[in-house]
Parts: C-alpha cells; sequence; structure tokens
C-alpha cells in the first residue's frame, strides 16, 4: 500500500501536467479560453490565498488589484504606444507601490478595520475608473495590442493558453518558495487565525506591520499580472469584470480551493467558471447570478465543514483509511 | 553570578499605567544590574505582567520612562525593543500553534536574517544558505533543553514542560542580553521546577540577565539575586529574598505563607 | 441660492441619506455585541426589506401592509439564513471564519435576490403625499426624511430601552462578556445571538422600506450600504451607540457635501477617502484599537 502512495504523488500532478500541456490538440477555443480565464483570475485568487490564507488578513477587494493593472497596461499600449509587456510591468509596480502605501499606513491597525479599508479602496477605485476620462469611463478601452515577442505577435487563444500556463507555473514556484522561508513562517506566525501571535510574533523581533505589508504586496502584484494579462487577451475592458462582487469571487475561490495551498486558490478558481459551464450547458434558466448564488452556497458549506478547503480532502480520505496524516508542518 | 558597573542596566523610573479608570501600575520604581536575576513577585493582579508589557512596549506608559543601557526604551515599539536585546516568554506561552517546533524558534532567529523577499522568492544562493543557517541555529537552542530530536514535531502534541522550553528556547533565539520570563513555572510540578531553574541559572552563569515574574516562591528562592515585591501596583519592599521574607509589609501581604516556608 | 443654503440642503439631505447608515451601524452593533463578529451580511437585509415592499406594493398591495409584510419576510428569512448557516461556528469557529460566512451569506443574499427580482431598481411612493417642506430659499426637506429621522428615533429609543432597562437585554450583553457564565445562569447563547441577529434584520428591513420612495434600490446595495455602516462603526467606536449614530449622520453630510460641492457621482469616493485619510492621520485607529488588540491577547 505504501509503494501505492508514493505512486499517487508522482503520477497524478504528472497526468494533469500533460493534460494541461496537451489541451491545445484536441481542445476547442472555447475550451481553452475557459482555461485562460481560470489562469488569470487564478492568478489573483493566489495572491488572495497567501494574504488571507497564510497571513490572516482580510481583503475584501482583491478585484482592485486586477483592475488597476488591466488599466494600466492597457492606457500605456492605447495610449503612449508602450509595448504591453512593459505596460504589465509597469501595472505590476503601480499595484505593488499603491498596496505598499495601504500596507504601510494601516499596518498596526487591528485586522478588520484593514479589512474595511480594502473595501473602501476597491469602492473608490472603482468608481475612479468609472468616471475618469482617462479611463473611458463605463464604456471602457477598445484595440488594446495584444503582446509580441519581436515580430511575432500572440494573436490566437493557443498563444495565450500556454502564457498563461508559464506565467502560472513561475508563480507557483515562487509562491511555494516563499512559502517555505522566513516570509512565509512569518506570516503563519502573526496569523491571528491559525495559531499565531501577533505579540508573541512582535516579542521574537518581527516587524509584524512590515510582514502584514509584504504579504498585500505580493497579493496585489499577482492580481495586477492577472488583470494585465486578460487586457491584452480580451483587448478590450471594462470595469464590470473587476468589480466588487469579482472581488468577492476571488475570495471564494481561494477558499473553496484551499486558502493553505499554494494550488488551492488555483483549483477554486477552476471549480468557478466549471460551475459556470455546468450550469449554461444545462441550460438553466437564464437567471443571472445563478453561478454566484451556487458558488456562494459551497463557499459557506465549506467554511463550516472544511475550512481548509478542497485540497484538504486527500488528508481527510487519508485520515478516514487510518493512514497517518502527514500534517501541514513543511 | 556577576555585577558589573554603576549604571544601571534596566531602569524603571517612576512608573505608571493606566487603563481607564484602573491603575495597574502606580508610580513605580526599581532598577536592576547587569548580571542580576530579579524576581518580581506579589498577589494576583499586582501588576506584574503589565510590568513586562511596559517593558516590552506592548502598552504605552502613562506615566514615567523606562531605560534600557542608558537608554530611553519607553515608547519604542516591540520589535524595535528585541533587536536592542530584550526577549520574553508569555504566561500562556503563545506559541506558534501551526508550526513546527523548530519553525517555532526559526522565527525568533528571524532578526538575523537578511535576504530580501524577492531573492527569498526566487531562492537565490544567499536566501538558501540563510535559511539553512537559520534552522541550524534553531536546532541549536533546542538542543539547550534537550529537544533537538522534537525538531519536527507540533508544538501541541508535547507535554507543557517542554512547550515551556520551546518558548524560552524561541526567546533565545533573537540572541537576548535580557530575558523576561512571565510565570515560566505556573503549571510545573514541583521537580520540573527545580530542573527549570537550574536551566535558567546556567543561563544567567553564561552571562544572560534576567528577570522573571513568579509565584512559585521555591523557585525566587533558589535563583534570584533579588526580589521585588508588588501590590494593587505599587512597589513595597525590594531586596534579597531572605530580606523580603521578613519584611511585615510583605508577610501581611501574603497572610502568612511565608511564615509557613520558615517553619 | 447662497453658499449657507447650499449648506443646510446638504445637511437636511445628508442627514437622511446617514440616517440610514446609523441604522446600518446600529445593526452592526447590535450583532457584534453579542457574537464579537461584524456581520457583513447584515446590510442585505436593509435591501430585501426594501425590495420586498416595492414588489408587493407593485403586485397591489397597499402601501402599509407591503411595508409590513416585507418586514416580517425579512425577519423569517433572516432567522432562517442564521439558523441553517451561522449556529453551527459560532461558538467553535476562528473569528477569520465567522466573518468569511458572513461574506458567503452575503453573496448569496445578493445573487438570490439578483435572480428573483431581476437586475432592475425599484421604487415605492413617497409615504405622504405631501410636497417637500421648504425650509429657506434652496433647501428643502423631502417628504420621506421625517419617516427616516423618526424610525431612526424610535430605533435608538428601543434599542437602549431594550440593553438598559430590560431583562433581555442584560442577557444580551451577559453573553457577550462571559459566555459560559451567562449559560451557567440559564441564558441560553445560541437564542440570544439569533435574537440580535433577527433584530438586526427587522430594523434593516424598516429602514430599507423607509429608504425605497427616496433612494431606488437595487440588489447591489448589500455590500455598500454594510460598508458604509462598518465605518460609522469604527469611526464611532464599536462600543458606544452613541457614536455610531453621530458617525452614521456625519458620514452623509459629508457625502452630501461632496455631492453638493464637488461632484455628485464622486460623493461616495470623497465620503470614503476622507475616512481613509482620517485613518492614515490616527494611525493608532479611531477605537484606541491597538489597545484592544493587546489586551485581548495578554
Amino acid at each position: 500500500m505504501k509503494a501505492m502512495g508514493n505512486y499517487w504523488k508522482w503520477i497524478l500532478p504528472g497526468v494533469i501536467i500533460l493534460f494541461l500541456l496537451l489541451l491545445p490538440l484536441w481542445g476547442s477555443l472555447y475550451i481553452m479560453s475557459i482555461f485562460i480565464f481560470i489562469g488569470l483570475y487564478g492568478m489573483a485568487a493566489l495572491g488572495v490565498g497567501v494574504l488571507i490564507g497564510y497571513a490572516g488578513q482580510v481583503n475584501l477587494g482583491p478585484n482592485a488589484f486586477m483592475l488597476i493593472g488591466a488599466y494600466t497596461s492597457a492606457i500605456l499600449a492605447v495610449d503612449y504606444g508602450i509595448s504591453p509587456w512593459l505596460g504589465t510591468l509597469c501595472g505590476a509596480i503601480l499595484t505593488g507601490v499603491i498596496a505598499y502605501i495601504i500596507g504601510r499606513a494601516i499596518l498596526r491597525l487591528h485586522g478588520f478595520i484593514l479589512a474595511v479599508v480594502t473595501a473602501c479602496v476597491a469602492l473608490v477605485s472603482y468608481r475612479l475608473v468609472c468616471e475618469l476620462e482617462i479611463t473611458r469611463g463605463v464604456f471602457g478601452i477598445t484595440r488594446i495590442p495584444h503582446y509580441a515577442i519581436g515580430g511575432f505577435v500572440l494573436n490566437q487563444e493557443v498563444h495565450y493558453y500556454y502564457l498563461v500556463l508559464v506565467v502560472l507555473a513561475i508563480l507557483y514556484v515562487v509562491t511555494s518558495n516563499l512559502i517555505k522561508s522566513r516570509f512565509g513562517r512569518g506570516f503563519m506566525a502573526l496569523n491571528l487565525f491559525h495559531g499565531g501571535s501577533e505579540v508573541a510574533s512582535e516579542a521574537v523581533g518581527l516587524d509584524v506591520g512590515k510582514l502584514k505589508m509584504q504579504a498585500f504586496v505580493v497579493s496585489a502584484v499577482y492580481g495586477s499580472i492577472g488583470g494585465s494579462i486578460y487586457a491584452h487577451y480580451v483587448t478590450c475592458i471594462t470595469p464590470q469584470p473587476f468589480d466588487l462582487w469579482w472581488g468577492l469571487v476571488l475570495m471564494m475561490m481561494a477558499t473553496i480551493g484551499g486558502m493553505r495551498s499554494v494550488l488551492g486558490p488555483l483549483i477554486g478558481s477552476g471549480l468557478y467558471f466549471g460551475l459556470k459551464e455546468i450550469i449554461s450547458l444545462t441550460g438553466a434558466i437564464k437567471m443571472a447570478g445563478l453561478e454566484t448564488f451556487v458558488f456562494g452556497l459551497i463557499f459557506v458549506l465549506f467554511l463550516i465543514f472544511m475550512p481548509l478547503g478542497v485540497v484538504q480532502l486527500p488528508s481527510m480520505v487519508r485520515r478516514r483509511w487510518g493512514k497517518k496524516d502527514v500534517g501541514t508542518a513543511s | 553570578m556577576s555585577r558589573q558597573g554603576d549604571s544601571p542596566y534596566l531602569e524603571f523610573r517612576n512608573v505608571s499605567k493606566a487603563f481607564g479608570g484602573l491603575v495597574a501600575v502606580n508610580n513605580v520604581s526599581f532598577s536592576l544590574l547587569k548580571g542580576e536575576v530579579l524576581s518580581i513577585i506579589g498577589p494576583n493582579g499586582a501588576g506584574k505582567t503589565t510590568l513586562l508589557n511596559l517593558i516590552t512596549g506592548i502598552w504605552p506608559l502613562s506615566k514615567g520612562e523606562i531605560w534600557f543601557k542608558g537608554q530611553k526604551m519607553s515608547g519604542l515599539p516591540t520589535y524595535r525593543i528585541c533587536h536592542l536585546g530584550i526577549s520574553r516568554t508569555f504566561q500562556n506561552l503563545q506559541l506558534f500553534t501551526d508550526l513546527s517546533v523548530v519553525q517555532n524558534v526559526m522565527v525568533g532567529c528571524h532578526t538575523k536574517a537578511h535576504s530580501s523577499l524577492l531573492e527569498v522568492m526566487l531562492r537565490l544562493g544567499r536566501a538558501r544558505r540563510e535559511e539553512q543557517e537559520l534552522f541550524d541555529r534553531a536546532v541549536e537552542k533546542l538542543s539547550l533543553f534537550g529537544l533537538e530530536k522534537k525538531a519536527l514535531a507540533m508544538p501541541l502534541s508535547l507535554p507543557l514542560r517542554e512547550r515551556k522550553l520551546i518558548g524560552v528556547a524561541r526567546a533565545l533565539a533573537t540572541e537576548p542580553e535580557l530575558l523576561l520570563l512571565d510565570e515560566p513555572a505556573a503549571g510545573l510540578s514541583v521537580e520540573e521546577v527545580r530542573d527549570f531553574s537550574q536551566r535558567i541559572l546556567k543561563l544567567n552563569e553564561h552571562g544572560m540577565t534576567i528577570l522573571f515574574i513568579e509565584h512559585r516562591m521555591e523557585m525566587v528562592e533558589g535563583i534570584s539575586t533579588r526580589v521585588v515585591v508588588l501590590n494593587f501596583g505599587c512597589k513595597i519592599a525590594e531586596g534579597t529574598f531572605d530580606e523580603i521574607q521578613r519584611n511585615e509589609d510583605v508577610v501581611a501581604v501574603y497572610l502568612g505563607g511565608t511564615q509557613k516556608e520558615e517553619a | 441660492m447662497g453658499l449657507e443654503d447650499r449648506i443646510l440642503q446638504a445637511i437636511v439631505a445628508g442627514l437622511s441619506s446617514g440616517s440610514i447608515y446609523a441604522v446600518i451601524g446600529l445593526m452592526i452593533y447590535i450583532v457584534y455585541n453579542v457574537t464579537t463578529v461584524f456581520d457583513l451580511s447584515l446590510g442585505c437585509y436593509v435591501m430585501l426589506g426594501g425590495m420586498i415592499a416595492a414588489v408587493l406594493y407593485a403586485s397591489g398591495l397597499a402601501l402599509p401592509l407591503s411595508i409590513t409584510l416585507a418586514v416580517v419576510i425579512t425577519v423569517i428569512m433572516g432567522a432562517g439564513v442564521w439558523l441553517i448557516f451561522m449556529r453551527r461556528s459560532m461558538e467553535t469557529a476562528p473569528h477569520l471564519t465567522q466573518v468569511l460566512i458572513t461574506v458567503g451569506i452575503m453573496v448569496m443574499i445578493t445573487s438570490a435576490a439578483q435572480m428573483v427580482f431581476g437586475t432592475g431598481t425599484k421604487m415605492l411612493p413617497h409615504f405622504a403625499d405631501i410636497a417637500p417642506i421648504r425650509i429657506s430659499s434652496y433647501a428643502v426637506i423631502t417628504p420621506q426624511a421625517p419617516w427616516i429621522w423618526g424610525s431612526l428615533v424610535l430605533m435608538i429609543v428601543a434599542i437602549s430601552w431594550l440593553y438598559n432597562r430590560s431583562m433581555l437585554g442584560k442577557g444580551l450583553r451577559a453573553v457577550r462578556d462571559q459566555m459560559l457564565a451567562a449559560r451557567l445562569m440559564g441564558i441560553k447563547p445560541l437564542n440570544t445571538m439569533l435574537f440580535s441577529y433577527a433584530l438586526a434584520a427587522a430594523l434593516g428591513a424598516i429602514i430599507g422600506s423607509m429608504m425605497v420612495p427616496m433612494t431606488a434600490v437595487s440588489f447591489g446595495i448589500s455590500f455598500k450600504i454594510v460598508v458604509y455602516g462598518l465605518i460609522a462603526g469604527i469611526v464611532g467606536g464599536i462600543t458606544k451607540m452613541r457614536g455610531i449614530i453621530v458617525a452614521g449622520l456625519a458620514l452623509g453630510v459629508l457625502e452630501q457635501l461632496a455631492a453638493g460641492f464637488i461632484s455628485s457621482n464622486y460623493a461616495e469616493a470623497i465620503a470614503m477617502s476622507v475616512f481613509l485619510v482620517a485613518l492614515l492621520l490616527r494611525p493608532t485607529g479611531l477605537l484606541g484599537a491597538k489597545e484592544v488588540r493587546a489586551e485581548a491577547k495578554i
């Protein structure tokens, strides 16, 4: 049985990776586009997972990061002819700076005040994007250029599919490194909701405020990248895909997938879009909001019964079958 | 137990702390010399833990000042105070329950790590080396208490005595000069208290200055250089254990508790 | 149309919208005091009260009946939601989980409302068929305002009485302070939590119905309005009802001043930005939060 266990550890991920790599061979454009969206929102969800799952700081408006990233990159490309790659980088920097300011400013406040502040920031930035001329208001920006490498323009689904895959792979590695490092430990040490203690962390010399800010910045940059790639993929953006409700969806993705894991939020994103597809496939009543309702329901149920998310399933199953639980120590 | 210098190491100057109408610490002054082991005793609610919280900057002072190594310390944020060389344990331990034992202690070592966020995320050489160093230093601190074998265990799976030692190991990981212990002996058996006292004494012999709050008189008697007695937030006596044992005010406060031990 | 007039108008209008924010703050206060959780789902009940009343009225019911029924339905829904989803985790789950659950509830109720009521806005007529009251050459009080103010005052009186005078109120406070002791005394904490939540839902539904004739309601306000309530709670201090009411009213006035003098599109953003800046300038937080937090840990 033990040999079987090791077997699974390598076979299953291997199969999934192979599946993902070969998807464009048999998948339709539509299927590829779904996966692209899963990936883009998944990036932002991953950022949410780092902030809420590891550092325990609630951000009620993670959509703002995607919003700023998307619009920065789009405006720079359309109005100033700046390369999309550079635009994406600028978006990430701008979002990071804003996150830095917010994080630094709110550093010693009670965690819940941070939550309300993030909600306000999200509301204000959404309003700004809807009203300002530079962002073309609710009608959005069109004719956003695609990415290009040298003369080669990324203008097809399959290009973006692999781009997203590559970016996700990089983010996965980078995030794993972060979590296993002293930053990850520091996040968990100050995470009140998972046995940490801000007071004890400070007493052993951790600058808790700075750590919170760092988690915030990481979260922001991930979201921004997702937003920027979105802009250059869809080539026209409105504020709507990055509104407050999407922000809450991001939180739900991270939670359902598993907040204390790097894959979790990505799985959560997959579940959301998968759910959307299932609902539209069953031709179910064209009720706007149905998938959000169902996802919200799943979210609440998970919180009650399986707070650590879908990734918790394997260990729960293992425990049921009597095998020793590996636990969460990294 | 060495005593050096004329200037006090840690100094309380007319310190008061009030929470709204409740005065927790009332005009307390005393000093601690380098290399001493000072214990603070007094009935529950006398303000002892508040004192510790004031030293470590968890609460701002209402009045007065706290000086450390000739520098005014009151008003600094807690983590800065830690960097100055003061570390503490908590009465309720406050271990990081979702981190393993060695990870708990490694958090204490973080003050010595300097690789940046970016370096860590990209796992560049310096970051990797530092991580290994942190691990080695943490294990070293654990081995001071014979706990290196339990490094990968989760704190909640260990008995109280070991968890307390992990708390001390974590505090020591910051390489402090002054160690504050908040009721370290609470909940331990007589044997365990003796063992713990010995370990603290050994730390002191190696140059650590110690300030601790206790109720367990055998520990206070066993290792203190001096004792400060608090009652209702006021300092009512100061001296060696023998001296305060004979102090009438102290005896009155404890209502004959010390008397019994003499007999 | 002098400056004073415009300010007066802003103040008067602001006191109306501010009353709504104050009530939400009050709702949050009620629930927080028993459960120590800031419940984000409470905004939904304002939305529901208004929407259900509007729909009932549109289907032919008389106004008073529509409103009463809307309040009743909302309270039942609130109680149901609490019993089904929140009861289990109330005592055992860590705080973050509880807060996230309230977020999930908000999402569910709001999207359910979207499914049932559609995405349009709903209206109700003014309660009294009188012309707006002129109080100066420019400033008017909308005929709905007295209803809103009256509701606020009644609620303040009722809640104060409840907390300070009645046995029930003492029970509510007991549960917050010492849950175990309260239980030993025969008070059932879960029942008191349910009661507070249902009470908050009732208040929300009432003010929601009051509010609809003045500003049409749609399903999306649930989130925004609870954020306003939270701001009122933070600024006013979550332990003092008085502070919350004042903060809510001030927030409303601030928003109207911004709308009148700067831009009505940006009014909400400006009001929130002021709040954020104020928070920045007083980094210790307006609740003296650092001390609160430290006390809770040691």
